[in-house]
This record gives C-alpha cells, sequence and structure tokens, in this order.
C-alpha cells in the first residue's frame, strides 16, 4: 500500500493498495501510524478475496455473512475511524458486485485487493471518542 | 326480478369493496415525492462539529438504537440552516423502508426491509426547496447471508447505531420541481 497527503485543510490523503494487499489490516495501521482520530474514507477497487459480517443481536458478535473467494468488483467501501481508549479502531462496510452483477454486502471484516483500490480518507481537527455500549456489546461514537 | 335485482346490487357491492380495497393497498404501496418528511423521530440524534473555522463545515451525525435516520438527518439540516450538503454514512439498522421510484406512476413503490441489516452504505445530500432543506438518500444494506436490498430512503431505524459524516458546503444548492417527473431536481444555475 502506498499513500500521498493531497491537502492540509483538511487533512486529506489518498491510499493505494495493490494486487494482494489487506484493506483491512492495512488501514488499522495506517491509522495507528498516522494518529488518526476522527476521518471518514471512501474507495472503490477490486477484490481477490472478500469476507463480508453481519452483525448478530443475539451473540453481539459478527457472523462472517459471505465469504466470496473469487474475483468481485469493489463497488464501494465507506467508513469512518474514532478512538477506543486511545486507540484508533476502523469502521468500514462493504458492497461488491460479483461476475454476474449481483450485489454482496457488509461489515468488512476481510477485503484481498487485485489489482487495486483507491481509497480517499479525510481527517479531521476534532476527535471522535467511541465508549462501549452494553446494550449491543460494541463500542458506539459518542460526541 | 327481485332476485335478480339482489343478486345485482350484491355484486355491485361486492365491486366496490373490491375497488376499494385495492385503491387502499395502493395508496399503501406507494408514495409521493413530496410528501413531508416527519421530524422528532430520532431523539437520541447526536451532532459534533468536526472543523471549527473552516468554510466548509464537517460534522458527525450519529444515530442511536430507534433513531430514525431519514427523519433525523432532516432535523440536522433544518436546526443547522443547511442549504447544501453531502454525507456518507454507515452502522446497523432493524427495519426499514426504501423506495423505488416508479416513472409510469411518478411515485415510490414503497419495499419493507424487516430485520437487523447492516447498513453498508448510505449516501445523499442536502438542497433547497423554496427555502426549505431537502434530503436526498440512497442505501445498500446486508442481511445475514450478505444479499444486499437497495433504494431510496424513506425510512430507517437505527440498531444500535449509525455514524453519518457531512459536509455542509458554503455555496447554496437550490432545486426546483421537475413536472415531468414531479421530483425536485438540484439546478446548480438557479439563485
Amino acid at each position: 500500500m502506498r499513500w500521498k497527503q493531497v491537502e492540509d485543510a483538511p487533512k486529506t490523503f489518498v491510499l493505494i493498495f495493490e494486487t494482494g494487499d489487506e484493506i483491512a489490516n492495512a488501514l488499522q495501521q495506517f491509522a495507528k501510524g498516522q494518529a488518526l482520530a476522527g476521518s471518514s474514507f471512501k474507495a472503490i477497487g477490486a477484490l481477490s478475496y472478500a469476507k463480508l459480517g453481519w452483525f448478530n443481536w443475539a451473540t453481539k458478535k459478527y457472523d462472517p455473512a459471505c465469504v466470496l473467494d473469487e474475483q468481485v468488483e469493489l463497488l464501494s467501501l465507506i467508513g469512518d475511524i474514532a478512538l477506543r481508549d486511545g486507540e484508533p479502531q476502523v469502521h468500514a462496510h462493504v458492497v461488491v458486485g460479483r461476475f454476474d452483477g449481483t450485489a454482496h454486502g457488509g461489515h468488512l471484516l476481510e477485503a484481498r485487493v487485485r489489482p487495486t483500490c483507491e481509497l480517499i480518507l479525510t481527517e479531521s481537527p476534532v476527535h471522535l471518542q467511541k465508549k462501549y455500549d452494553p446494550k449491543s456489546g460494541i463500542a458506539l461514537i459518542q460526541v | 326480478m327481485s332476485k335478480i335485482k339482489r343478486l345485482g346490487c350484491a355484486l355491485v357491492l361486492i365491486g366496490i369493496t373490491a375497488v376499494m380495497v385495492r385503491s387502499q393497498n395502493k395508496a399503501d404501496e406507494y408514495v409521493t415525492p413530496a410528501e413531508a418528511v416527519p421530524t422528532g423521530k430520532a431523539p437520541k440524534m447526536q451532532v459534533q462539529l468536526l472543523n471549527p473555522g473552516e468554510a466548509a463545515k464537517q460534522y458527525a451525525v450519529i444515530f442511536y438504537q430507534g433513531d430514525e435516520v431519514y427523519s433525523g438527518l432532516q432535523e440536522f439540516a433544518e436546526k443547522y440552516h443547511v442549504t447544501s450538503a453531502h454525507f456518507t454514512a454507515i452502522g446497523a439498522l432493524n427495519g426499514a423502508i426504501v423506495g423505488w421510484f416508479d416513472p409510469q406512476r411518478k411515485m415510490y413503490k414503497k419495499i419493507p426491509i424487516n430485520g437487523q441489516h447492516e447498513l453498508i452504505g448510505m449516501s445523499g445530500d442536502i438542497a433547497l426547496y423554496q427555502g426549505r432543506p431537502v434530503v436526498h438518500t440512497h442505501m445498500v444494506l446486508g442481511g445475514p447471508d450478505g444479499t444486499t436490498h437497495a433504494g431510496h430512503v424513506l425510512e430507517a431505524y437505527a440498531s444500535p447505531t449509525v455514524e453519518a459524516m457531512v459536509t455542509v458546503d458554503p455555496v447554496t444548492m437550490r432545486k426546483r420541481l421537475d413536472p415531468e417527473t414531479n421530483l425536485t431536481l438540484i439546478d446548480p444555475a438557479l439563485k
């Protein structure tokens, strides 16, 4: 993954992923490295593998809703970054298009790029904080 | 004669009832684009300005359990005097209605989507029509097997949260009524 800052105010980055890059992990690392604390991003591209989650209220965990071990268009990836206990936490959702044009989507668990993924990220000066929500069992943004 | 008359009456009554039931169904299944969005359905909504002092304002608009997102975005737009904006949102919903625009009827066909879904992507814009902000937004929802449903947002109930990132632009954008579709369309040239 290569990246470049393209604007100062608002602080804007372009991230370019290449074949074999895994988006969820790379984004988490990037957020940590740049100490991002209030960001939003969107991306398009194509993938060779995608694992998408669905939030299960009964278990309060993300079920792997679908695993696509095939070439798919990354039609839309949008998400945000907020702090949880001082650490940046990436939250992203994905829609992918299969060879026949049907769409699948869910919470981003794992996405392997082939051949490219182009992501634009904007960081704001004000931080966003997440707090554990006992009802859902996950951390939600509190403003 | 009276037998035939009675039979005729009964048939007419059945006919009227059938027509009434059908038109009632029609009214339930379709919604006109101009229908006002009721506010006050997102009582837990929170708003934070992310870049004080900048010309293009960035807001985090966060919804919690049970908040209706479309009505909340309308409320946000009115409260913060938004005259031009664009946004994206992700989260999860329990219960939603999306619309499909039927060009023949010039109305949105209501498509209810029940149960827990990932709000995979919502994107939209806000512009002024007759001095009032109008929220226009589309979304894609994902079910437990990763299959998707999508459409024009009519109702969307957050569960447990929806995170919207809104950019409010300093230049006002206006809409005009398009008589051919009955929709309000953004006209960048409109002053």
